[in-house]
C-alpha cells in the first residue's frame, strides 16, 4: 500500500510539473517576446529563445524541464541573473515558518473548542462557536491582517508593522514578526477545522462506547480525551491535512500582507517582472510541497486508525 | 421542514439582497465603476456627503464600494459558469468513455487539484497577463476539477439506476440518456455546487485583486481598494474597513444562502451541515 502511496505522489508530481509546463512554456506562444516585451530588439528575443531551449522541439523542451526539475535545476531567472533553485530556497524557510506557525494557531484554537462546544451543544457556547465560524469563513484573510495591523500595530504598537526576522537573529524577533501573520492565516482554517471537531466529537459522543465508558465510572475528562479525542481525531487529521494546501496558498496573501520576503512575493515580482522561470519553478515547488505533506498525512492516518494500515 | 426553520436561507438573502440592492442603484444611476476623482477632497473622513468617507484621490468610497460590487459579482458569476459548464462536460465525457478518455482527464484533474487554487490562478495569469477578465479565467478554470469531481460521481451513481437502464433498453442514445436522464437528476447538486463556490469565486478575484494582479483601476475592486488602503493605513482606516465588510457580508451571505439552498433541496445532507443535533 504504501509503494503505491509512493507511485500516486510521484505521477501527481509529474503532473503538476507538466501542468506548469504547458502553461507557462505552451500557453504564452512565446516566452521570450512575453518576457522582453513586444518592442525588444530581435538579437535580445534570439538569445533568451536560446537560453529558454525554445529553439529546440517541444518534446525536447519537455524533457530537458523534467531533467532539470529531477537534478534540481529549475532554470535561471531573468530579472535576477541567479539560479531559481537558489532564489527559492533563499525564501522557502519564511513561507514555510508562517504556513507552520499558522497550523499550529488552527489546532491550538481548533481542538479545545471544537470540543467543548460538542460537549455543550446547543448552549450558548456552542452557538457562540458556531457563529464565530461562520464570521471566520467569511472574513477574508488579507482583511483580517489589515484590520490586526490597525489595531496591534497602528493603535497599540505591540507588533511591528511589516517585515520578518530570521530564527538566527534570535527567537524573539522571529516570533514578533510572526505572531500577526500566522492568527492571520490560521483564522479561517482554525473556524474550518473547528466545525469539522464539533461534528466529529458530536458523533463519537453519541456511541455505545462512550456510554460503555461512563457506566464503567470514567469521569467527563477521561471519556473526552481518552476515548473521544481518540476517535474523532482521525477525520480531523485528514481535514487538517487538507488545510496544508489552503495553508501554502494563503501564505503568498498573507506575505504581501505583512511584507515577509517569502516565495509569495518572489512569485508576484516573477508576474509583474515577467520573470517566467522563477514563476514556474516556484510554482511547481510549492505544488510539489503540497503532495510530499497530503501524502505524509496519509501515511499519518495509518498510524491513528490502525484498521487502515490493515486493509 | 418549514419555511420558518430554514433561518439560514432566510439570512442569506437579506445579506446578499442589502448588497444586490446597493450594487444595482449604483450600476444603474450612480455610474457603475466609473467614480470622480477628486484630489482636493482626499482622504475625508465619513461624513454626511460622504459616508464612507474619501480615497487617498478624493473618489466616494460607498460608490467604489458598490461599483467594486459590481465586479465582483461578475468576476464570480463567469467563473463559475466556466467551471461549471466546463467542469459538468468533461465529467460526461469520462462518464461516456470510461477507458482512455477518462483516465487521461482523471490524471489532469487530480494534477489542477493539487495546486493550491490562489497559486494555480497565479500561474494562469502569469500565462495570460493581468486584470478582471484573466483573474475570470484564472478562477473558473481553477473550479473545473471541482466541479468534474462531483459531477462524475454522481452521474455514475445515477448512471446504474432502473430508469437509466429502462431508457437504455428503449433504444435511447448514450449522450441522451446522459443529456436527458442523468444530468436533470443531479441538477440540483450542481445548484448548491455553484452556490458555494460563487463565494470562493468572489475571495479569489478579491485575493488576486489585493495582491494586484486582477482588476486593474481605474476599475474598482474590494480587493484593489484594501491594498490601496494598506498604503494609508494610519491616516484613512476607513478604506480598510468598508471594502472588507462588503466582501465578508457577501461571502457571509452567499456561505448562509448556500447552506439554507442545501436544506432545503437535499434534506438528507441537513445532518452533515451540524445544524440539527446528533445525540
Amino acid at each position: 500500500m504504501r509503494a503505491a502511496r509512493l507511485l500516486t505522489l510521484i505521477l501527481t508530481v509529474l503532473m503538476t510539473a507538466t501542468i506548469a509546463f504547458v502553461l507557462l512554456r505552451v500557453v504564452p506562444g512565446d516566452p521570450a517576446a512575453l518576457m522582453l516585451g513586444l518592442d525588444a530588439p530581435p538579437a535580445e528575443l534570439a538569445v533568451l529563445r536560446h537560453q529558454l531551449g525554445e529553439d529546440q522541439p517541444i518534446w525536447a523542451q519537455y524533457a530537458a524541464w523534467l531533467g532539470g526539475l529531477a537534478t534540481g535545476h529549475l532554470g535561471t531567472s531573468f530579472q535576477y541573473h541567479a539560479p531559481v533553485a537558489t532564489l527559492i530556497a533563499e525564501r522557502l524557510p519564511v513561507t514555510l515558518s508562517l504556513a507552520a506557525a499558522a497550523m499550529v494557531v488552527t489546532v491550538v484554537v481548533a481542538l479545545p473548542l471544537g470540543l467543548l462546544a460538542a460537549v455543550r451543544a446547543w448552549s450558548p457556547l456552542d452557538l457562540g462557536v458556531l457563529a464565530a465560524t461562520q464570521l471566520g469563513l467569511a472574513v477574508p484573510n488579507f482583511w483580517l491582517g489589515i484590520l490586526l495591523l490597525l489595531a496591534f500595530s497602528v493603535s497599540l504598537r505591540w507588533f511591528p508593522l511589516q517585515g520578518y526576522a530570521p530564527l538566527h537573529a534570535g527567537v524573539a524577533a522571529w516570533a514578533g514578526h510572526l505572531v500577526l501573520p500566522a492568527v492571520t492565516l490560521g483564522a479561517a482554517r482554525a473556524a474550518q477545522l473547528m466545525r469539522f471537531v464539533r461534528g466529529a466529537a458530536l458523533e463519537e459522543l453519541g456511541r455505545e462506547y462512550v456510554r460503555t465508558a461512563r457506566g464503567k465510572g470514567l469521569g467527563g475528562r477521561a471519556v473526552l480525551l481518552g476515548h473521544v479525542l481518540r476517535n474523532a481525531l482521525i477525520p480531523v487529521v485528514t481535514v487538517a491535512g487538507l488545510q496544508i494546501g489552503f495553508l501554502l496558498g494563503g501564505a503568498i496573501i498573507v506575505e504581501q500582507v505583512f511584507g515577509l520576503p517569502g516565495i509569495g512575493r518572489l512569485v508576484l515580482q516573477g508576474i509583474f517582472a515577467r520573470d517566467l522561470p522563477v514563476v514556474q519553478g516556484a510554482v511547481v515547488v510549492l505544488a510539489a510541497f503540497v503532495c510530499v505533506l497530503n501524502a505524509v498525512v496519509d501515511l499519518l492516518y495509518g498510524v491513528l486508525d490502525p484498521r487502515v494500515s490493515v486493509e | 421542514m418549514t419555511r420558518r426553520r430554514n433561518r439560514a436561507l432566510w439570512a442569506g438573502l437579506v445579506l446578499l439582497g442589502v448588497v444586490l440592492v446597493g450594487v444595482g442603484y449604483q450600476v444603474l444611476w450612480g455610474g457603475g465603476a466609473d467614480v470622480r476623482i477628486a484630489v482636493q477632497q482626499r482622504l475625508e473622513p465619513p461624513s454626511a456627503t460622504h459616508a464612507f468617507g474619501t480615497d487617498d484621490l478624493g473618489r466616494d468610497v460607498l460608490a467604489r464600494v458598490l461599483g467594486g460590487g459590481a465586479i465582483a459579482f461578475q468576476v464570480g458569476l463567469v467563473a463559475v459558469g466556466i467551471g461549471l459548464v466546463g467542469g459538468t462536460f468533461l465529467a460526461m465525457v469520462a462518464v461516456r468513455w470510461r477507458r482512455w478518455p477518462a483516465r487521461i482527464l482523471g490524471a489532469v484533474m487530480d494534477g489542477l487539484m493539487a495546486f493550491p487554487a490562489i497559486l494555480l490562478a497565479l500561474a494562469i495569469i502569469a500565462a495570460l497577463g493581468t486584470g478582471y477578465v484573466q483573474a475570470m479565467i484564472a478562477i473558473g478554470i481553477g473550479l473545473v476539477p471541482v466541479f468534474w469531481r462531483q459531477t462524475r460521481a454522481q452521474a455514475l451513481a445515477v448512471e446504474g439506476l432502473e430508469f437509466v437502464l429502462a431508457a437504455r433498453a428503449l433504444g435511447a442514445t448514450e449522450a441522451r440518456v446522459l443529456w436527458r436522464h442523468v444530468l436533470p437528476q443531479i441538477a440540483p447538486l450542481l445548484v448548491i455546487q455553484a452556490t458555494t463556490t460563487f463565494s470562493g469565486a468572489v475571495l479569489a478575484e478579491a485575493s488576486l485583486s489585493f495582491l494586484g494582479v486582477g482588476t486593474q483601476p481605474p476599475l474598482p475592486s474590494w480587493g484593489r481598494m484594501l491594498l490601496d488602503a494598506t498604503r494609508a493605513l494610519g491616516v484613512a482606516p476607513w478604506m480598510a474597513i468598508f471594502p472588507g465588510v462588503a466582501l465578508a457580508v457577501t461571502v457571509l451571505g452567499v456561505n448562509l444562502f448556500g447552506d439554507g439552498l442545501r436544506d432545503a433541496l437535499d434534506p438528507q445532507l441537513r445532518r452533515l451541515t451540524g445544524r440539527e443535533p446528533v445525540v
